[in-house]
């Protein structure tokens, strides 16, 4: 790989200033799973790596005012074994454990997976279907929120300005009658890249088993994870019984259908995702379903 | 860049290109080969090593990023002229073949039983899915990590 310069903050004031130099062709070495691979290859030729591996505020996962925060730096390692995440993003914790192999995970951060922003990313799903923001800052040390699913434009392409960086992915914290799951299919049982994810974050009525809301963010159906507008209306209201299983895998049938008409993986995913509907629906709802007479 | 690192225990100051891996940190500059390149692109784990007690594909971490951290290698295994227990049985259990996948086996093993000292076939299949290895067919090595759990 051609040969680049890397500065390595320690603290925020050394973020800012290595941001306030940075140039379009600079670029920010987190984990560096995927950006290595990159420069192996040739397809980036960075004038400046800014290495953030050594940014101990952003290796944290804490909650804060009723949000979970996690950190730039927090690999997937971090977050599949966090008693913070396994309470509050089941999904997330579901997609961490699926994520390569244990050396890319101890490795590989969350923010670094949303900024990279592969079609097929499992990190995505889960913080669209929080409904996650990613806080993000410049180097002037001005904060904004962007909405993951808004901050991707298409594949390896985010709204983020070459002076901007991810400290902190953020979501609201789980209240009792919500529940999350994440599945994903691949070709392999593990260490694959996704054909097709789903990430649902369900609120449910317990007394009366019925569905008050239901987020599903796909995931490798398209260029961007989106939640299935179809799902939602399909699934909210319904009561939790076995006909659920038959609604959802047709919700998702339907949402791959329309959202990738045309592509020639379409005939496949289609009849994919009713699997991974089912994996949802039993994960999700198996101790609670009403039996049918 | 200047950086310094603790491999295998040692405390190495070094002058490092930006550019360079730490599978190449390891196999060039300081002259241990006992971690192996295999695909380059942390896929087969040929290169794993420990890095901060946790594993990792040393052909995916850059020079900058080992300043002040602690690797062990595969040679790092070895005390005293003695193999590790997870060698010996890796060698008793027929679970070498050519041996280029063996270093990061033998690592990823080690970390496991680190944590789990008596793990499942699941487990130990978990532990090691991020090593891949043409020869074996896998089952002697898992063979070899039970019984080297079932030893202590």
């Amino acid at each position: 790989m051609k040969c680049f310069d890397t500065i390595c903050p320690t603290n925020i004031e050394e973020l800012k200033f290595a941001l306030s130099g940075a140039t379009e062709k600079t670029k920010i070495l987190s984990g560096g799973t995927d950006l290595v691979i990159s420069l192996r290859e040739n397809k980036l030729k960075p004038d400046v790596l800014i290495d953030i591996s050594k940014m101990t505020s952003f290796k944290k996962i804490c909650t804060e005012n009723g949000y979970v925060y996690i950190g730039a730096g927090v690999t997937f390692s971090d977050i599949e074994e966090n008693s913070i995440i396994l309470e509050n993003a089941m999904c997330l914790a579901e997609a961490a454990m699926k994520v390569g192999s244990p050396q890319i995970r101890n490795r590989a951060t969350l923010a670094g997976n949303l900024a990279n922003a592969s079609a097929a990313a499992d990190g995505i799903p889960p913080l669209v279907s929080l409904n996650a923001v990613a806080v993000i800052m410049n180097h002037e040390g001005e904060y904004r929120e962007a909405n993951v699913s808004d901050l991707i434009i298409k594949p390896g392409k985010t709204k983020m300005s070459y002076k901007e960086i991810i400290t902190a992915l953020k979501f609201k914290q789980k209240t009792p009658e919500q529940k999350s799951a994440f599945v994903k299919m691949g070709s392999r049982k593990s260490v694959t890249i996704s054909k097709l994810s789903a990430s649902a974050v369900v609120e449910i009525d317990y007394d009366n088993k019925i569905i008050k809301d239901i987020n599903i963010a796909m995931g490798s159906v398209g260029e961007k994870s989106f939640i299935s507008q179809i799902a939602t209306a399909s699934i909210k209201g319904k009561r939790i019984d076995s006909s659920l299983n038959v609604i959802m895998q047709q919700s998702l049938r339907d949402t791959v259908e329309e959202s990738i008409r045309g592509r020639s993986s379409m005939p496949y995913k289609r009849e994919a995702a009713r699997g991974i509907a089912e994996d949802l629906y039993y994960k999700l709802f198996n101790n609670i379903c009403i039996q049918n007479d | 860049m200047k950086i310094t690192t603790t491999i295998n225990n040692k405390i190495y100051e070094l002058d490092l290109q930006n550019n360079l891996r730490l599978l190449d940190v390891l196999r060039d500059v300081i002259g241990l080969t006992g971690t192996k390149e295999s695909c380059g692109e942390g896929e087969c784990g040929a290169c794993t090593v420990i890095l901060n007690g946790k594993t990792a594909n040393s052909c995916l971490v850059l020079a900058s990023q080992i300043d002040g951290q602690e690797i062990i290698t595969i040679e790092g295994l070895k005390e005293n002229g003695e193999y590790d227990l997870l060698q010996t049985k890796f060698i008793e259990n027929g679970a070498v073949q050519c041996g280029f996948c063996t270093p990061g086996m033998i690592l990823s093993s080690k970390v496991l039983l680190m944590k789990n000292s008596n793990p499942s076939e699941d487990e130990i299949q978990r532990a090691l899915e991020g090593n891949l290895c043409r020869c074996t067919g896998y089952a002697k090595i898992i063979a070899a990590v039970k019984s080297a759990a079932t030893s202590n």
